[in-house]
């Protein structure tokens, strides 16, 4: 087996005792509800038949161990039991909302990468005034609270210029462009901080490539700058990028839950937020379930890109 | 020198800021509750250089109160963070074995959620308030803080002049106290430092979200959905808790990038 | 008219002189050996002629590689230079190559950068190159990235990577020093070969004068920057001139030396910060003079021997 497979199959293994540990918490997350769960979840609602009902349907009159097996084969067969608020299944409703937390998030982590990388190179070159630019550039964009930064889009877009809807949302299926308006703010929002951060990370690892002996070989093969920056300095800069890419995933999709809340947008994050004020627990536990999951996947494929770019893990051992 | 410009840069605003948090009594020109029906939305002026609120509040006195709240919150999680993951990174770095792999592979599932997301859950299963926003944040934090001083450890415990005293007979704590603490600590500060900043931003966001700190305790992060609520008609209500919280992050940024220069060389912060 | 023809060079960094007042003209087909001890300015030669040198340095006095100044150029019309008339030859195969590409890829885009051929026909030619530095099996180990190849064979895919669009002029810095001792007779037995077969010239930098007595027509001696002897390689190391060269040989561990019997060079290399006036050599100098003070001129002492010294300027004078 090559140094490369094993390391991936290993990163690989390793999410797996991550994603059950993940399930344990979010199991946990109705039973460790001081007092009774059940009847802080049906506050007004909660008659004695109702309560006996949901007593039944999360299994809390067995043993934890059962409740969390029965549980987990439950979610692994797509079904995450029921929001007992609108009486429909949570897995159902975590499917119409997926696709547009997906879309808001990977929007914007493609946006804020190709910006980001863009000025990260530029900042690791050129003149003193280019990279302080560079440097104050990504710390404005670090600090802003991203959700405060959409208040502002909200007011210049929506308010003053009137160019785009301050909130709300059409399928894509329905209308691209109304989709693409609707989403063009959030996206921008969650965008900003990705570039900022993925500049920061870029222009580290190329200052620390430029200044690599090949690179200097390369300049005495006469080989243009523009080529040993783009394809050989980034390349060789490319695997902790693409790790900090893996990383940030999480900050999108915390920055999601208040960025669709904010603007309106019917996505996982959003749910999770209502499902909290009203204490509707299985949506909770279904809505973390999902983003947790989701952002375990990336990050692992991340590690595994960035594995695969380190010409390093060809030969370790 | 860069580096040490920039946290003398940072620590020179984040005194100020600091400072008119805890002089918001004294600094405040108006009472930060104090409801004037006849101010409701009124822009910046003389008496409100911030402009007031939805109800007639001063602007830039709940700022200031705001400020000390939020400041707090980040002080506490970060000092909270800081400890509990010291003591752990000390005891997986030193000793190894059983105890660092149970120690450190814990620690890794809380890495496992999106920061925010583990925050929300824990706060989903208490309810919201000051202290369960700073225990929320010191988790995120606690694992960080426990890798940069198991590292540390690690690395200062190979040293031959650690052997050393452990072969005159030093103990276990007198070495970790004259040896190791020392060495992990200035990591561990600078981190210290950036994640303050951040800490901000996530009172803010969890204060916004109705799932932090709660009314009448004033906090930036509830002033931005204050200012949420009224964005069309008063721009003011909104923009300036927002600049104070990116001043309070920029500062503590700046500070962190230039104690790294002085107190981790080797960049194991980062 | 020579190849190359080095006028009066000076380097300095700051207050730190490199290299100072050093004149050295390379024919065509010529070996010259560049030796001294580290920190001499052998590198910084090397590099000034590629014209590499960092933005800090300052460069005072003309280089010329056959009718084109290379001082005078731009940064984009020495570029175009660089890898096609003049290549250079790096100390360290382990880091001078892109780990991140394969061997191959590195030789075509060597040859790509100045040549306006075909991927395939590049791809052809640098199995070529590989072969002829020597690498077994080349076709199929061009396709693999430098950390499988050891470090003799790396230096192979350096030099074929120099070789790429045949330069008239090969600058070697220290090529065979990273190198076990076996690896480097191959390594230096290949540079040889390339003048033989090729033509090139080769500027050899190298603080090992066995290295440099084995292929060299003729050895320049550096000291603090400063050129102190040059001449015909049999005449400079069998018969020094100059009292460092002959310290230089003379610490030169041989067979025929009874065992602890080292010769050493009294005094330390000066701070090029803060460097003597005259010669740079003359605080250790033996021999020195209070005329020592003052800078002496290179002077011939022979066929094709020049030194630069206050004894052998006296001894003409004489």
């Amino acid at each position: 087996m090559s140094p490369r497979l094993r390391s991936a199959l290993l990163r690989i293994a390793v999410a797996v005792p991550t994603l059950l540990a993940m399930s344990v918490f979010v199991f946990a997350l109705i039973r460790l509800v001081p007092g009774d769960p059940v009847r802080t979840m049906l506050g007004f609602r909660a008659t004695p038949e109702n309560v006996a009902t949901v007593r039944a349907s999360l299994g809390l009159d067995h043993s934890l161990a059962t409740q969390y097996t029965d549980w987990l084969r439950n979610a692994l067969h797509g079904d995450l039991g029921e929001d007992f608020i609108s009486r429909t299944p949570v897995a159902s409703q975590l499917r119409e909302r997926l696709p547009v937390t997906l879309e808001l998030t990977l929007l914007a982590m493609t946006l804020g990468t190709l910006v980001g990388v863009i000025l990260g190179v530029a900042s690791s070159q050129g003149k003193r005034a280019t990279r302080a630019a560079g440097e104050a550039v990504s710390l404005t964009g670090i600090s802003m609270p991203d959700f405060w930064l959409g208040t502002l889009l909200i007011l210049l877009f929506a308010g003053t210029w009137q160019l785009l809807p301050p909130s709300g949302w059409v399928d894509f299926a329905d209308d691209p462009v109304e989709n693409l308006r609707y989403l063009a703010l959030p996206v921008l929002t969650l965008a900003v901080g990705e570039a900022a951060y993925i500049l920061r990370t870029t222009r580290g690892a190329m200052l620390e490539t430029l200044s690599a002996p090949f690179i200097q070989y390369h300049r005495a093969k006469g080989i243009a700058p523009r080529r040993i920056v783009y394809r050989h300095a980034l390349r060789s800069a490319a695997p902790p990028i693409v790790t900090a890419i893996g990383i940030q995933f999480g900050v999108l999709l915390g920055g999601a839950i208040i960025v669709e809340t904010v603007f309106g947008l019917p996505g996982v994050g959003k749910l999770v937020v209502t499902a909290i004020n009203q204490r509707n627990y299985t949506v909770v536990q279904g809505a973390v379930l999902v983003i947790a999951a989701l952002f375990i996947a990336i990050n692992l494929l991340a590690d595994l890109a960035s594995t695969w770019l380190d010409p390093r893990s060809e030969t370790a051992s | 020198m860069r580096g040490s410009r920039k946290a003398l840069a940072g620590a020179a605003i984040l005194a100020l800021l600091a400072l008119a948090g805890l002089l918001a009594p004294l600094l405040a020109p108006h009472s930060p509750e104090s409801i004037d029906s006849s101010r409701v939305l009124v822009g910046p002026d003389v008496s409100h250089p911030f402009g007031s609120d939805a109800l007639g509040r001063d602007v830039l006195s709940r700022v200031l109160y705001a400020f000390r709240t939020s400041l707090g919150v980040a002080l506490g999680s970060v000092s909270l963070a800081l400890v509990i993951g010291t003591l752990l990174g000390l005891i997986a770095g030193y000793f190894r074995g059983l105890a660092d792999t149970l120690i450190m592979r814990a620690l890794d599932m809380l890495l496992a959620l999106p920061a925010l997301l583990l925050a929300i859950s824990l706060i989903a299963i208490t309810g919201p308030g000051v202290w369960i926003v700073i225990v929320a944040i010191a988790l995120i934090y606690l694992p960080i803080f426990a890798r940069i001083v198991r590292a540390a450890v690690v690395r200062v415990a190979a040293e031959p002049y650690v052997e050393g005293a452990r072969a005159r007979g030093a103990s276990h704590l007198a070495v970790l106290r004259g040896h190791v603490l020392p060495n992990a600590f200035g990591p561990a500060l600078v981190q210290a430092s950036v994640l303050a900043g951040f800490a901000f931003q996530i009172e803010a966001a969890l204060s916004f979200l109705g799932l932090g700190v709660r009314p009448p305790t004033p906090s930036l992060g509830l002033m931005l959905y204050d200012g949420y609520q009224v964005l069309q008609q008063a721009w003011w209500a909104d923009v300036f808790p927002g600049i104070a919280i990116a001043l309070a992050v920029i500062s503590f940024l700046l500070l962190g990038d230039g104690l790294r220069a002085r107190l981790d060389p080797r960049g194991i912060a980062s | 008219m020579s190849l190359l023809a080095i006028e009066r060079l000076s380097v300095s960094f700051g207050t730190v002189s490199a290299l100072r007042d050093v004149s050295l003209a390379i024919e065509p087909g010529e070996i010259v050996g560049v030796a001294g001890e580290s920190g001499c300015g052998k590198s910084t030669l090397g590099l000034a002629v590629m014209g590499l040198l960092p933005p800090t340095a300052r460069v005072e006095g003309r280089i010329a590689l056959g009718e084109q100044s290379l001082t005078e150029l731009r940064e984009s019309e020495l570029r175009r230079l660089r890898g096609r008339q003049m290549a250079l030859i790096v100390q360290d195969p382990m880091t001078a190559l892109d780990p991140c590409f394969s061997i191959g890829s590195q030789v075509v885009d060597a040859i790509r950068a100045h040549a306006d051929v075909s991927r395939r026909e590049a791809s052809r030619k640098a199995i070529e190159l590989l072969s002829e530095v020597g690498i077994p099996d080349a076709a199929r180990r061009a396709r693999e990235i430098p950390a499988r190849f050891s470090g003799g064979m790396r230096q192979r895919a350096v030099i074929a990577c120099a070789l790429a669009n045949d330069p008239e002029l090969l600058i070697a810095d220290e090529p065979t020093t990273a190198l076990d001792v076996t690896i480097q007779a191959q390594v230096l037995a290949l540079i040889d070969g390339l003048r033989e077969r090729r033509g090139t010239a080769i500027m050899l930098i190298s603080h090992d004068l066995g290295v440099l007595s084995q292929v060299c027509d003729r050895v320049a001696i550096l000291y603090a920057g400063q050129l102190v002897e040059l001449g015909a390689a049999s005449q400079v190391l069998e018969a020094p001139r100059h009292p460092y060269t002959q310290a230089l040989v003379s610490a030169v561990p041989t067979s025929d030396h009874a065992p602890g019997t080292l010769t050493t060079i009294g005094g330390r290399v000066p701070d090029l910060a803060d460097a003597p006036p005259g010669c740079r050599f003359s605080e250790r100098c033996p021999v020195a003079l209070p005329l020592c003070s003052e800078v002496p001129r290179m002077l011939p002492v022979g066929d094709e021997h020049e030194v630069a010294c206050w004894h052998v300027e006296q001894g003409v004078a004489r």
